[in-house]
């Protein structure tokens, strides 16, 4: 029974139950708001603790924030000692409300808020404290958590706002240490990261939302400028560079050397394991290398990301298929005590209609296209005057985009729904649309059609749009008798991908879903002991940056498993999930700022420049860009506290 | 051009303006002890709050310094919440810097005598940045910062620190802080800069080509002959600014009439 809540959910409810980790929260003070679910628990010791947790997340910039926040903590530790004076309280509160109206962030101006309510809503509480009345003080435990809403939009939870604030104060390398504790990817990421963050960034309510993903290739780039001294970076970041321990911690293998398999070896690496990764192409990436066009992520930038993970002294083997060149069994009979899967979703989904198996000449599925273009099989991929392309994703996008680069003079999308439920990037949308892609809407492809072998062109019908469905999509329906022909020398459908685990079938302890992904418990864990999966391997089609937190957390975990034999639920798991019921970000919020601050925008190569060769078309940002641009980040950081009764 | 209103005045300003420079340019007074007209504002004193309402904003308390004026904007600059927070800013800094006497000053100009919050302070400036914004804006040195103690990684202003290997010694910092926190002074051939009394870096100086005497740090010397890409003249580089006056004005102005006449011939 919940004694006092003074916040609702997006569905109007109270947030229930609260859980933490396994433990009931007795209590939780979360920025402006407070819960008390215990009517036993000590208001006095909690609000103590949250002022506390307040206190030693201000940044310190801004005078209010840094010393009211000092006061209120010493007043909440003077009258839960039983030290405090009537006026105390009328202390806090007037301070409360000051600190609150004139500080510069959120941990300022939301924080403070709770002590008001609880203030007025526990006063006879607060007054026997004053008196000195006995508590027991042992009865609960407090634990703090800081969060902000692009915090919980990332997958990987990488602290936005932290590396923002040293953007602006003009410590990048710093910046790029923030990242890096987290994310061994930054220049890739920072260039093709589908940016949950941004949708998520309060300053979107005011203007626009800061341009993170930017800012990150920003201090990724300015370190890449120095890169002969990449080993040194590393060494300075207090990572071993090459651990010395190595040859005494077991050795684990990765499978593919993809997002999510390079992140796991970082921080394998780092903590001292010997790492072979089995990658079954010639190159590493994965997905990132195969899958992305050259245009939007530059070789060379993912490759010297790569060097330096090889750097901490991480084996890559190229050309390597399990299955076929190794088994689980045999990496294990070698002395691997963890294995980590890390493959990536690299088959195409079929279309379903007539001609597509017919092997003419001109057809190829999209991950296929983009792989032979970007592995340089120039001759294995087909050539002609116009391009087609089926689907509205970014798959499609970069296909079509592409097909200028190899020269196809007319490049157009087929997609069964409108502009408005294409799946795509906006930005990318608004780039092939520069480029000069036709987009045909409304159209959904019926019967691949040939002639002497070869593709003479795509067989269509037209749709219209149903009532939304269950999904919150509307449905496309054909209008029966509307069928027609787009001419083509190349059609490429891009629906969808599919992983490709038939390697694994026959292998015991490592199921697979009806979907065809790998199943693992909440420790990314198969039900094979010691062997871990992460990426599109257990979630189907996904994102870089998801990758990347797979990645990572499979390496920690198997780091558990090595070190102390046991695999568990991390601490930061806990805050995570029991965050994500507090709601951060609520879409209805106003934010009462002076909008007109437009985010720095990004200089692009011309279209009709960039569409010739695969040069990269954004620009990164110069210093004063970044700067400017990292000045506009409003720090939505929540500090949040729990009390939980001790057992 | 557009217009809004500051205190029930009509203030007519242009795009880009700050509230708090429109409110000066009409000689409303806002007060601050972060922004300087140079250096722009670090946004952190937060004594410049204004209340503002606008068409397409809702009332709030807003710091004037990073507000931009726009049309049909209302800003209120002295309304006893405001008044209420800015006295109760400077007796935190009272509180905060217990011993300090140029924040005692400060909160004297605004009447601010006295605080009812017990002593705070772990600080030993007022952190207003102004010193890091010019060496890093301004002069592109970049030798100081912020530092926190403690290990939360969230705290980024405990302290101001100097890069000892990237400090020219200009003494412009110690010029522009507020309170007097930082300091130079010269000995014989050495200048030595401190910090909250302590020195943390001694510099060279450079003698005067004509009278001996030391006139400025050889790394200030050089700094200008890399930002000017060796374009300093002489007389600015190895004189003082009173012998190059004194000595050289009269042969400057000379060897300009001779090239002068030059061209016209």
């Amino acid at each position: 029974m919940t004694v006092f809540c003074s916040w609702e959910n997006t569905s109007g409810g109270k947030p229930e139950p609260l859980i933490h980790g396994q433990e009931n929260v007795a209590a939780v003070i979360a920025w402006g708001d407070s819960a008390i679910v215990d009517p036993e628990v000590d208001v006095v010791a909690l609000c103590h603790a949250y002022s506390l947790a307040v206190r030693d997340n201000s940044c310190g910039q801004c005078i209010p924030c840094r010393l009211g926040t000092r006061v209120i903590a010493d007043l909440f530790g003077k009258i839960a000692d039983g030290r405090g004076r009537p006026e105390d309280l009328e202390r806090i509160r007037e301070l409360s409300q000051v600190v609150s109206k004139a500080s510069f962030c959120e941990v300022g101006q939301d924080s403070p808020k709770a002590f008001i309510e609880l203030l007025d809503r526990f006063k006879k509480e607060f007054e026997d404290a004053l008196g000195g009345a006995p508590r027991d003080r042992n009865a609960y435990t407090y634990t703090s958590m800081v969060t902000a809403p692009c915090i919980e939009a990332c997958p990987m939870h990488l602290d936005i706002p932290r590396y923002i604030e040293k953007i602006r104060l003009g410590k990048f390398s710093e910046s790029l240490d923030v990242i890096k504790e987290k994310l061994p990817l930054p220049g890739s990421v920072g260039r093709v990261c589908v940016r949950p963050c941004e949708s998520r960034c309060r300053r979107g309510k005011v203007d626009e939302p800061l341009q993170i993903k930017h800012l990150k290739r920003f201090v990724a780039d300015c370190a890449a400028e120095s890169l002969p001294h990449l080993e040194g970076r590393v060494a300075e970041a207090g990572l071993p560079a090459r651990p010395r321990e190595a040859a005494l911690k077991p050795k684990v293998a990765i499978v593919g050397a993809g997002p999510a398999g390079l992140t796991c070896a970082y921080f394998l690496a780092r903590k001292g394991y010997r790492v072979t990764i089995y990658e079954i192409l010639p190159e590493p990436g994965g997905m990132a290398a195969v899958g992305i066009p050259d245009y939007r992520l530059p070789r060379n930038i993912l490759a010297g990301e790569v060097d330096a993970i090889k750097t901490l002294g991480v084996e890559i083997c190229y050309g390597k298929c399990l299955g076929v060149d190794f088994t689980l069994d045999q990496l294990e009979s070698e002395g691997f005590k963890g294995i980590f899967i890390g493959m990536g979703c690299h088959c195409h989904k079929r279309m379903n209609i007539d001609g597509e198996d017919k092997g003419y000449y001109g057809y190829i599925p999209g991950v296929l296209f983009l792989r032979n273009v970007n592995l340089g099989l120039l001759s294995e991929v087909p050539r002609g005057r116009k391009i087609v392309v089926v689907g509205g994703g970014n798959v499609a996008i970069d296909c079509v985009r592409t097909a200028f680069r190899l020269g196809f003079e007319e490049a157009c999308i087929v997609y069964r729904r409108s502009k408005a439920e294409m799946p795509a990037d906006p930005v990318e949308i608004k780039d092939a649309e520069e480029e000069g892609v036709t987009f045909h809407f409304l159209i959904a492809p019926k019967r691949v059609v040939g002639a002497n072998g070869r593709v003479t062109g795509l067989e269509c019908i037209r749709m219209e749009l149903s009532e939304p469905d269950e999904s919150g999509r509307k449905r496309p329906m054909a209008i029966p008798g509307s069928e027609f022909i787009i001419d083509a020398d190349v059609i490429v459908p891009a629906i969808g991908q599919d992983g490709d685990y038939s390697c694994l079938c026959n292998l015991p302890g490592v199921d697979i879903s009806a979907k065809g992904t790998i199943i693992v418990d909440q420790n990314l864990q198969t039900v094979r002991g010691g062997v871990f999966a992460g990426g599109d391997c257990i979630t189907g089609p996904a994102t870089l940056i998801q990758a990347c937190a797979h990645g990572r957390l499979a390496g920690l975990k198997i780091d558990g498993l090595l070190s102390e034999g046991k695999v568990e639920q991390f601490e930061e798991e806990a805050h995570q999930v029991f965050l994500k019921q507090l709601q951060s970000y609520k879409p209805s919020e106003s934010v009462s700022l002076p909008g007109g601050t437009r985010r720095m925008p990004i200089r692009h190569e011309p279209p009709a420049a960039r569409k010739l060769d695969f040069r990269e078309a954004d620009k990164g940002y110069t210093a004063e860009e970044a700067v400017a641009e990292a000045g506009r980040c409003l720090r939505c950081y929540r500090v949040v506290t729990c009390a939980f009764k001790k057992k | 051009m557009f217009e809004c209103i500051i205190d029930d005045r009509v203030v007519e300003t242009e795009e880009g303006t700050t509230v708090l420079e429109a409110a000066r340019r009409h000689g409303i007074p806002i007060p601050t002890l972060c922004t300087l007209k140079a250096l722009g504002s670090n946004r952190s004193c937060r004594l410049c709050v204004v209340e503002a309402e606008g068409p397409s904003l809702a009332p709030a308390v807003l710091a004037s310094c990073d507000l931009k004026a726009s049309a049909g904007l209302v800003i209120r600059t002295a309304t006893p919440q405001l008044q209420k927070i800015r006295r109760t800013i400077l007796e935190l800094l009272l509180a905060g810097l217990p011993e300090n006497r140029e924040v005692q000053e400060i909160a004297r100009k605004y009447n601010v005598e006295s605080t009812p919050f017990e002593h705070a302070g772990h600080d030993e400036c007022v952190l207003c940045g102004i010193c890091i914004t010019a060496c890093r804006a301004k002069l592109g040195v970049s030798a100081l910062s912020f530092a926190a103690q403690g290990d939360n990684e969230r705290k980024v202003a405990g302290f101001v620190q100097l890069d000892g290997s990237a400090c020219i010694g200009c003494g412009a910092c110690a010029n522009l802080c507020p309170i007097g926190a930082i300091g130079f002074s010269d000995a014989g051939d050495k200048r030595e800069m401190s910090i909250y009394g302590r020195i943390v870096n001694t510099l060279d100086l450079v003698p005067c080509a004509s009278c001996g005497r030391p006139f400025t740090t050889g790394k200030v010397v050089d700094y200008l002959e890399t930002c000017l890409e060796g374009k300093v003249p002489e007389v600015r580089r190895v004189y003082c600014p009173e012998c190059a006056r004194v000595n050289y004005a009269p042969a400057l102005i000379a060897e300009q009439q001779s090239r002068q006449t030059g061209e016209k011939a």
